[in-house]
């Protein structure tokens, strides 16, 4: 037995949601273990080297030792590859750790014999401070520290007896007018919301209809274009207005938003933070060169080489956001027979005709194949696979086709390759919308795409046209197979893949690349139990809480809100209430007006 | 009788509302007076005169409850306290001048009897009473054809009358002895200037460049021996300091939040001159008579908030950009350059030397301003008179006409008396250069023709609907009525942007149907014939306006000669109410 099955054996016992994150822990290529002088490996990641070269048994050692014999429970950030934990195991301290990289953990469980820390649960990964003694010493292994200091902050605040989370914020999700980019925007305002965070949605839709119009007026280009960055102008001129009365902590834009780089500076300069998350091909669209030097956090889908570029360009405060699924939208649901004969089918596809997948799918037709969405050729050999004349699908439809169809097949786009792209990284939004629609999903090939579902346990995967057939034939007729696949996925999406919870790491890598920036302000809590106990039982006030509808927001805010639009007669209670309001309306926007 | 007005405003507003509260005492001399205003701004409330009870607003204690998320329910405490502590009973009239929702709900919150100013009734619908808090409304949004100082307008809108006796404050007398002990300790020679500067304002982009101050300051040194009192808030110290230090030593005291309100009034009223931005601090050196020399930029316009009283001078710059629609995003500030130290020096001398303020020919020197001097008419409205004289155009000749208009609308006055048309005549021929143009009268004939027909008409199909015997109001025939009634509200809304001198008449009729929730068609048709009949009487006023403007000045009748129409739609002589030509009225 090696040693990581043996650590995975007892891992399993006490924490089977760790193992489980371990055994899918990928591993870069950077991370490497190496015989060091002394014969035992030696940890390397990049160019940081996690323990000496020489001999890192001793060094584990030295290190150990130098804490001093004092008794009382310990928390030490960093594993490394576990020379400094074990001497303390020995000891028989209460010893726990903390360790922020998963694939470090694995590699440390693949090279020691851990079971001791193991078997008293004493390992904890990322931000996971579950149990952990607040208050115990916090002892941190220095290379660690270096390459996670943003972790290690929040664990200082933790133990410290601080709440890691930031108290709510008021955010500003800045959306595109048009493409992909939009839902995600979409989405990710309702995730801040889920968070419990006032949150704003710039919606820049209503924008697009008269973008496109003005492609009409004239056929110069050139004019075309410049009444056209005319018209991003403005809507620059209108995120930079909201942001002023909107007051954000933090503006969030997303790929594709009416940012250009003055804007970006000018919004610096009125708002706490700006954060820009990228939910492009860095190598297809190459605008982020402009973009990413000027926002304050740039979130990627992908990791190197695009990090690598970014650190080129003198960018620093950069991390990878993947994406996630939004449960409103993509949900299991029960259709009707109509639905199902309309939305129905053996294998289905719901996206754009990139040309990959045009060449692709042609070797699919013999399948009762369904091709939904836009800029399909009609005339192709696909035509008699394309829905409703290439029409764009809606999210609504697209839920019941991923629902309906056995087999929903995801082939990411590329507009380079014939069919998948054997690069291929970061995982597109359709991973996520199918496994929260608890839909089979047979996804080609992307390295990322371990981190978030396992092959063969939550989504079906393939390499090749030949693969894509044969498990197309195998899925079809094993259903028990199918479901449970699908099943699996979906509860992989409600614990770790929604919107909130993406949002919060993102958050998360916020505070930590601007430690003290975002407010922390307490929740808040509902004031109504206060208010009820501010009066007395027969009091007006009391009358007007009873009378609110269960789900009505017992804030301030909500509470007005229902009394503005009331049509019965206005009494004193409320009328104090919506005075409170407007009170506090007018502290926000203080200052606009002048004079005498 | 118990009545309370209600301020939740700022200095300046405060003092602006002095001439109220001395009308209120004046209307009701035996009524308890009290008036609410925020804590912060007790210092000067109790100051202005004809108060029988000070009620400060715990603003004080309200901000920081409501600053953050969780402790408003105590703040609901504290208001419902405040109310049921004094104001029970409830006032028989409250007079609300702050043009704020916060305001208007107060309002409901202390009303008992009858509310005047912006107000919230029962029904949750905001209401603006007398039709002067609706010009204040439709005004605040249309600001360049307001004809009508914000003094003026607040006594209009509490009911009252101006009465041309300005700003009042009373400087108590531990006050006023401090000041004098103070300026007595001052080494300074007999015959020196007393001059006080404010560089501050609430907006940096209203505040006249500090380094101007100074060369101003040195200027006025040249000719005169002077002391200069820098004045502002606490946060202003820098800038004060800023401005002490261009100006040779000992010729500078900086007051600079040093002083109480009442110390402030006190300095102020023992000053020779102002010279200031448009601030709280001007509104009190008009309130103690102090000359007051002022710039209005940005968005600061003199008509509106110019300093009461009579010989106060304010300037303002002549360009098309002024008043500012966006001070905040405006980088160039042209206005701050468009006033000269040259002429501000100049125009400081003729106050200080108390030489007569007559209009003066255009000169390169005041090319890029305007300078008004504060008066009253004979109505007692306040006035700002151009002392540059140049060409009258049409935006002033139709703040003449507005100025005339609306009280003929509003008060149902019949027109000027024979001492206001004599004022007018001075005004038109001392302060004006003839029209170099037609002022626009082709235009504005064209469009005032125009709103008496659509008026008429609307009033003739309202009448129709409202006199239908109910066994003929099927819904088709009641659905065309209505069809050829909504046909007209939009050529209104047309008119009115292509209008902007009736403009302010027309959203006048707009804000009125505003808060309508009459659901009986009979009643709905009475009360819109009743508003086409008002909005067809603004535009007579106006056109009785024009021919009342046009006798008192032979250039401008001649302009109208020119217009058979317009001379066939003016009344030569000041109508009478039955000589003004009405539509078939309902009966």
């Amino acid at each position: 037995m090696s040693l990581w099955e043996k650590n995975l054996e007892v891992l399993r016992q006490v924490a089977p949601d760790l193992a489980a994150a371990l055994t899918a822990a990928v591993v870069p290529e950077d991370h490497q273990a190496l015989p060091s002088r002394a014969g035992p490996p030696y940890l390397q990641v990049g160019k940081q080297r996690l323990t000496s070269s020489y001999d890192p048994v001793k060094e584990g050692r030295d290190w150990a030792q130098s804490l001093g014999e004092a008794a009382g429970p310990l928390v030490v950030f960093g594993l490394g590859l576990g020379y400094h934990i074990l001497p303390l195991l020995a000891q028989d301290r209460a010893v726990w750790v903390v360790e922020p990289s998963a694939p470090v953990a694995r590699l440390a469980l693949e090279h020691q014999d851990l079971t001791p820390l193991l078997a008293k649960n004493g390992l904890r990964l990322g931000t996971d401070f579950t149990n952990l003694p607040v208050g115990a010493r916090l002892v941190e292994h220095t290379p660690t520290r270096r390459l996670h200091p943003g972790p290690h902050r929040r664990l200082v605040r933790y133990l410290a007896g601080e709440d890691g989370a930031p108290g709510p914020l008021r955010i500003l999700v800045v959306g595109p007018l048009y493409g992909g980019s939009h839902p995600i925007a979409r989405y990710s305002a309702r995730g801040f919301k889920e968070l419990g965070h006032a949150t704003e949605f710039l919606d820049f839709a209503p924008f697009f209809a008269g973008y496109q119009a003005l492609a009409r007026v004239t056929k110069d280009r050139r004019a075309e274009h410049h009444l056209k960055q005319e018209l991003l102008r403005l809507l620059g001129e209108t995120i930079i207005a909201r942001v002023r009365d909107f007051k954000p902590d933090l503006v969030f834009a997303l790929a594709q938003s009416p940012v250009d780089r003055p804007l970006l500076k000018a919004l610096k300069a009125e708002a706490p933070l700006v954060a820009y998350w990228f939910v492009e091909d860095f190598q297809v669209l190459t605008y982020w060169q402009e973009l990413a030097p000027e926002v304050d956090v740039f979130f990627t889908l992908q990791q190197e080489p695009f990090f690598s570029e970014l650190k080129n360009r003198g960018v620093k405060n950069y991390a990878c956001l993947p994406l996630a699924a939004d449960l409103e939208a993509y949900h299991p649901l029960e259709l009707n027979p109509q639905e199902k004969r309309r939305f129905g089918s053996a294998l289905s596809f719901v996206g754009a005709g990139y040309y990959n997948r045009r060449q692709f799918f042609q070797g699919l037709t013999d399948f009762d194949f369904k091709v939904w969405g836009s800029e399909w050729d009609l005339n192709s050999p696909l035509g008699p696979c394309i829905q409703d004349r290439a029409a764009r699908v809606s999210e609504e439809d697209s839920n019941k086709i991923f629902n309906a169809s056995r087999i929903n097949l995801n082939l990411h786009s590329s507009p380079f390759h014939a069919g998948v792209n054997p690069q291929g990284d970061y995982v597109n939004p359709r991973v996520f919308d199918l496994g929260a629609s608890g839909a089979f999903q047979l996804v080609d090939r992307r390295s990322q795409l371990p981190e978030f579902f396992t092959p063969g346990k939550e989504v079906a995967v393939f390499t090749s046209l030949a693969e894509a057939r044969e498990k197309i034939s195998y899925y079809l007729a094993h259903e028990d197979e199918r479901r449970a696949l699908a099943a699996a996925a979906r509860e992989r999406v409600l614990k770790e893949h929604t919107y909130a919870r993406r949002l919060a790491g993102a958050l998360e890598v916020i505070q930590d690349l601007h430690p003290g920036v975002l407010p922390r302000r307490r929740q808040q809590e509902s004031a109504a139990p206060l208010l009820q106990s501010c009066f007395p039982a027969d009091h007006p006030v009391q009358a007007l809480l009873d009378a609110l509808p269960e789900d009505a927001p017992r804030d301030l805010d909500g509470m007005v809100s229902r009394i503005k639009e009331s049509e019965e007669p206005l009494t004193e209670p409320e009328a104090i209430l919506w005075f409170l309001h407007e009170f506090r309306q007018g502290l926000q926007g203080r200052g606009a007006n002048g004079g005498s | 009788m118990d009545i309370l007005v209600i301020n939740l405003m700022r200095l300046g507003d405060l003092v602006q509302s002095s001439p109220v509260l001395r009308g209120l005492r004046n209307r009701y001399p035996g009524a308890r007076i009290t008036l609410a205003a925020q804590d912060l701004f007790r210092e000067t409330a109790e100051l202005l005169p004809g108060v029988d009870r000070l009620l400060p607003f715990p603003t004080r204690q309200l901000a920081p409850l409501l600053d953050g998320e969780g402790s408003w329910p105590e703040g609901y405490r504290v208001l419902a306290r405040w109310l049921a502590d004094n104001l029970d009973p409830r006032p028989d009239l409250v007079v609300n001048l702050t043009p704020t929702i916060m305001g208007a709900i107060l309002s409901f919150l202390c009303g008992g009897g009858e509310v005047r100013g912006f107000a919230l009734n029962g029904d949750r619908r905001f209401l603006t009473r007398p039709g002067w808090m609706n010009y204040l409304m439709v005004t605040s949004r249309a600001r360049r054809t307001n004809a009508f100082n914000l003094v003026d307008i607040f006594a209009k809108g509490a009911g009252l009358q101006p009465d041309g006796r300005g700003l009042e404050v009373q400087i108590p007398a531990d006050a006023r002895d401090q000041a004098g002990a103070f300026l007595a300790g001052l080494p300074l020679a007999p015959g020196t200037s007393l001059v006080g500067l404010l560089p501050g304002a609430s907006q940096p982009q209203r505040c006249w460049p500090t380094e101007k101050f100074a060369e101003v300051g040195r200027k006025l040194l040249a000719g005169r021996p002077c002391h200069f009192f820098i004045l502002g808030s606490r946060s202003e110290a820098p800038l004060g300091e800023k401005l002490a230090g261009l100006l040779p030593a000992g010729t500078t005291t900086l007051c600079a939040g040093g002083t109480s309100i009442a110390g402030l009034a006190a300095l102020i009223s023992r000053l020779d001159l102002l010279i200031t931005n448009d601030t709280g601090p001007m509104h009190l050196a008009a309130a103690v008579k102090t000359p007051v020399l002022a710039f209005f930029l940005a968005g600061a316009r003199v008509r509106d908030t110019g300093p009461v009283g009579e010989g106060h001078l304010a300037l303002e710059p002549r360009l098309d950009c002024h008043p500012c629609h966006y001070p905040d995003s405006c980088s160039l500030c042209k206005c701050h350059s468009a006033i000269s130290p040259e002429a501000v020096t100049a125009w400081a001398l003729n106050l200080l030397e108390k030489r007569p303020l007559a209009p003066v020919p255009e000169a390169s020197i005041w090319r890029g301003l305007q300078v008004y001097l504060s008066t009253f008419d004979p109505t007692g409205h306040h006035a700002h008179l151009p002392l540059i004289r140049r060409a009258l155009d049409r935006n002033n000749f139709w703040t003449l006409v507005h100025r005339a208009a609306w009280p003929r609308f509003l008060d149902g006055n019949g027109g000027s008396g024979d001492e206001p048309r004599r004022w007018l005549g001075r005004v038109l021929t001392g302060c004006f250069l003839p029209p170099a143009d037609g002022l626009g009268l082709a235009a504005s004939h064209r469009d005032l023709a125009e709103l008496l027909e659509l008026t008429a008409q609307g009033e003739r199909l309202a009448c129709r609907l409202r006199d239908l015997p109910p066994g003929r109001r099927s819904p088709s025939f009641l659905w065309q009525q209505a069809e050829a009634i909504r046909g007209i509200d939009p050529e209104l809304h047309r008119l009115a942007v292509g209008s902007p001198e009736i403009a302010a008449f027309i959203e006048y009729y707009f804000l009125e149907q505003r808060g309508g929730v009459e659901t009986d068609v009979s009643l709905l048709a009475r009360q819109l014939a009743q508003a086409y009949r008002g909005l067809h009487q603004a535009g007579k006023s106006c056109l009785a306006a024009i021919g009342e403007i046009a006798s008192c000045n032979p250039d401008i009748d001649s302009h109208i000669n020119v217009l058979p129409e317009m001379a066939h739609l003016v009344q030569r002589l000041t109508p009478k109410k039955d000589q003004i030509l009405e539509v078939a009225p309902c009966k």
